[in-house]
């Protein structure tokens, strides 16, 4: 019987024993089941022998897109033709023993090929079945394709980015309302995870790119809906004041002031308790009114001495502020290295990798990031009618790292 | 062993982080008691928009929660805090550094005492290594993970990416691993302490990327060159800015294209034999993607997009928020909820990004409480 087994202390996520059938392609459901991976469940990505698209995606390592490889840790990987009844029985006797299958196919196309909810519920009454889509299953968008650069600029992403007044500008980074969606196909499948211990029941679990884009962007929908208006602002944003870059003697740096606390404390910082007692100033909406007054005063003070100045000061005074970086500068820094935030990854089949590290310190149940496999390599021993256990010498699935 | 909506979460939490950690619990229906300090959570302040005496974002973020008002540096207040966690399944908390040294509850230890608890610490930077201890904001775990590069224009001024990015990854980092731990708990009967790191969240989620730039095999175009790309206004129409994108197997209905809009010598123009990289977010988009400008300054976003997906590709406008929420294909996902407002009335507000179809629907949501609304109930 799958599910939950107890965990140990010996480097296993709180998902020991959960068994995961992915199915899906590109970054939505694939970075998905890395983070469950992560969490220690045994994931098994399911390829066509078309294979997933996001191969094609540049650049490569070693000959396999660094995209694939990367939303693909912690997993072992198979090919079934599902068009066959071989490869459908092979699929349907996996899933038996799976505990969460995830899709995301054109809508309509799990049905067809006979990997839809009502089918697999009936083989596994157990199953959390997650499903994800660009735009939902109707609608005048249903046929349009949907991946992250369109999801942004239709939900809204490119409408808060830029010069005030200016065009709307998408974020040249391509992939994180694919990686959000996944977010959101995690927390769901883990709440009906957690549902199924009490009622003993699968489900079916539904999310959009387009919904999980909303969710992303819920603080200025937020002020939307309450007569406020999001707009393009630079660095800075609409509700807060401070909190934007700010130019120093030699390069700019961001600066936040976050509360009342801060705000006395900043004053002090740049020696100016006058500020913090002119009640223009006092209170935050005070001073996003005065905006226009308070900012050039504060960018003043602020040009006269160079941004390490300023650093060493505001840490002292505990204000958030820190300097634009860039992954060249902080891929080998000590406090990134140190808290796991870029992890190398010796890896057999691509050399080293580069990734961010488990995103969760659990001081019981720790998890790990560790390579995935090469697309299809574990058919065989799959193709025999039983989920094989993952052993800790897995080839390609073996914790390495520096 | 308690359900979804039976579960007690206490939040010790104030911004974005945090409470939409909370958030996503009491979409669930989970019993969520906000513990703020005197002068309540900050983000009550920030603001305006104002609905009432709080911040549109507060009001958002906190729906459905109930309110207590405790000063945790003061050791009696401590006191009536550890008195609640018999009850609570668990505790999210996040304090600014000189809070977390004054204030006398150890949270990583807090589960030897209470065995069954789970205890999700939220951090800005980090607790160790060199910028130990550092008090971070959007903005500035923004600029600590690199994001800020992918807007604005190369060598230009810092832009921030204009939605809440680092809060959000934080929060639902935060939610998986408290489900996680919950998930944990049902086999063992253990609670345990985990951490969150706002800056750690923020570079898992661009793995995608740093494995890009990591040592590819020779490669100089997408997922690279992004922070030196001039800034992606996608295609400028009569009324607005539009997506265009053929599949690179659609070179046909590219040629088709190019004919609609009087280029129909462009295919066979030996510069254009790599055309997909001369379109969408391809790297020649900026310097061979000019031919195409004219056509989309003579259209409205409606006719390109209709002539664009008409042809099996893939265009849509570069919406604002109220755009989007009245397209309707988007109503057909009704992603708004009811909320009661604090004085009798009802808004909209967004609702949760997926369904459980397992679990009953969405009834009318409580507002977000009045500070220390609810001291007197939850503390006796």
């Amino acid at each position: 019987m799958s599910g939950l087994q107890p965990a140990n202390t010996t480097g296993l996520g709180p998902l020991k024993g959960i068994k995961v059938l992915d199915a899906s392609m590109g970054a939505v459901g694939p970075w998905a089941g890395v983070l469950l991976g992560a969490l220690g469940a045994d994931v098994v990505k399911l390829e066509s022998p078309q294979g997933d698209f996001i191969r094609m995606v540049m650049p490569t390592k070693n000959g396999l897109s660094s995209t694939y490889i990367t939303c693909n840790l912690n997993k072992r990987g198979i090919v079934l033709d599902l068009k066959t009844a071989k490869g459908l029985r092979i699929a349907h006797g996996l899933v038996a023993q799976a505990d969460v299958f995830i899709e995301n196919f054109r809508p309509g196309v799990a049905e067809r090929i006979g990997v839809g909810y009502e089918t697999l519920s009936k083989i596994n009454p157990r199953l959390i079945y997650a499903s994800a889509s660009g735009f939902g299953r109707q609608g005048p968008m249903v046929g349009i394709g949907a991946t992250d650069p369109h999801i942004q600029a239709f939900t809204g992403g490119a409408s808060v980015n830029g010069s005030p007044g200016g065009l709307r500008q998408r974020w040249r980074w391509y992939g994180h309302f694919d990686c959000t969606t996944a977010m959101c196909i995690t927390e769901a499948v883990l709440a009906a995870l957690y549902h199924r211990e009490v009622s003993g029941k699968g489900q079916l679990i539904r999310t959009t790119m387009v919904e999980a884009g909303l969710a992303l962007q819920r603080v200025r929908i937020a002020e939307l809906l309450s007569g406020g208006s999001p707009r393009p602002m630079g660095s800075a944003t609409t509700y807060l004041v401070p909190d934007q870059a700010f130019e120093t003697q030699d390069k700019p740096i961001a600066l936040s002031v976050t509360s009342r606390r801060q705000w006395d404390h900043f004053c002090q910082a740049i020696g100016n308790v006058a500020l913090r007692d002119d009640p223009r100033f006092s209170t935050n909406p005070r001073r996003v009114e005065h905006r226009d007054t308070l900012i050039p005063l504060l960018q003043e003070a602020l040009r006269t001495r160079p941004a390490a100045y300023w650093l060493q000061v505001f840490a002292k005074w505990n204000i958030p502020c820190a300097t634009f970086t860039s992954f060249d500068e902080f891929r080998y820094h000590t406090h990134y290295l140190e808290n796991d935030m870029v992890r190398r990854l010796a890896t057999r089949d691509w050399g080293w990798l580069t990734v961010g590290g488990v995103p969760w310190a659990f001081s019981k149940t720790p998890g790990s990031i560790r390579p995935g496999s090469p697309p299809g390599e574990h058919t065989e021993e799959f193709s025999k009618g039983s989920w094989p256990e993952l052993g800790p010498d897995h080839p390609g699935v073996t914790p390495q790292h520096d | 062993m308690r359900n979804l909506d039976e579960l007690v979460i206490l939040e010790v939490a104030e911004g974005i982080a945090g409470p939409c950690c909370g958030l996503q619990f009491a979409d669930l229906g989970a019993k969520v008691i906000k513990v703020e300090p005197p002068h309540g959570d900050r983000s009550r302040e920030w603001g305006p928009p104002m609905i009432g005496a709080d911040a549109a974002v507060f009001v958002h973020l906190n729906r459905g929660k109930r309110s207590v008002v405790l000063d945790l540096n003061r050791p009696e207040a401590a006191d009536q805090f550890l008195k609640l966690l018999p009850d609570a399944d668990a505790v999210i908390v996040h304090l600014d550094p000189e809070d977390r040294r004054q204030c006398s509850i150890n949270w990583r230890d807090l589960p030897r005492d209470f065995p069954h608890l789970i205890v999700c610490e939220i951090v800005d930077i980090g607790q160790s290594g060199p910028l130990n201890e550092r008090t971070g904001s959007e903005l500035v775990v923004q600029a600590m993970s690199g994001f800020t590069r992918y807007v604005g224009m190369p060598g230009g001024e810092p832009y921030r990416v204009g939605f809440e990015i680092a809060g959000m990854a934080t929060a639902m980092h935060a939610f998986q691993g408290v489900m996680a731990a919950l998930l944990n708990r049902a086999r063992t009967g253990e609670g345990q302490y985990l951490q969150v790191c706002a800056l750690r969240s923020l570079l898992s989620m661009k793995s995608i990327l740093m494995a890009a730039q990591d040592e590819p095999d020779r490669w100089e175009g997408f997922h690279l060159q992004g922070p030196r790309w001039a800034r992606d206004i996608g295609w400028i129409t009569k009324d607005g800015q539009v997506t265009f994108d053929f599949r690179k197997t659609q070179k046909e209905q590219w040629i088709k294209f190019c004919a609609a809009i009087g280029l129909d010598d462009l295919p066979d123009d030996p510069d254009y034999q790599d055309w997909h990289s001369t379109i969408y977010i391809g790297d020649r988009r900026h310097t061979h993607g000019k031919v195409y400008e004219p056509a989309f300054a003579a259209m409205t976003c409606d006719e390109a997009s209709a002539l664009i997906n008409g042809l099996e590709g893939i265009s849509v406008k570069f919406q604002d928020y109220l755009e989007v929420l009245n397209h309707p294909q988007v109503q057909l996902l009704k992603p708004t909820i009811e909320v009661h407002d604090s004085s009798g009335g009802r808004m909209r507000q967004l609702g949760s990004p997926f369904q459980l179809t397992g679990l009953p629907p969405w009834e009318t949501v409580q507002p977000a409480p009045a500070l220390g609304a609810h001291s007197d109930e939850v503390l006796g």
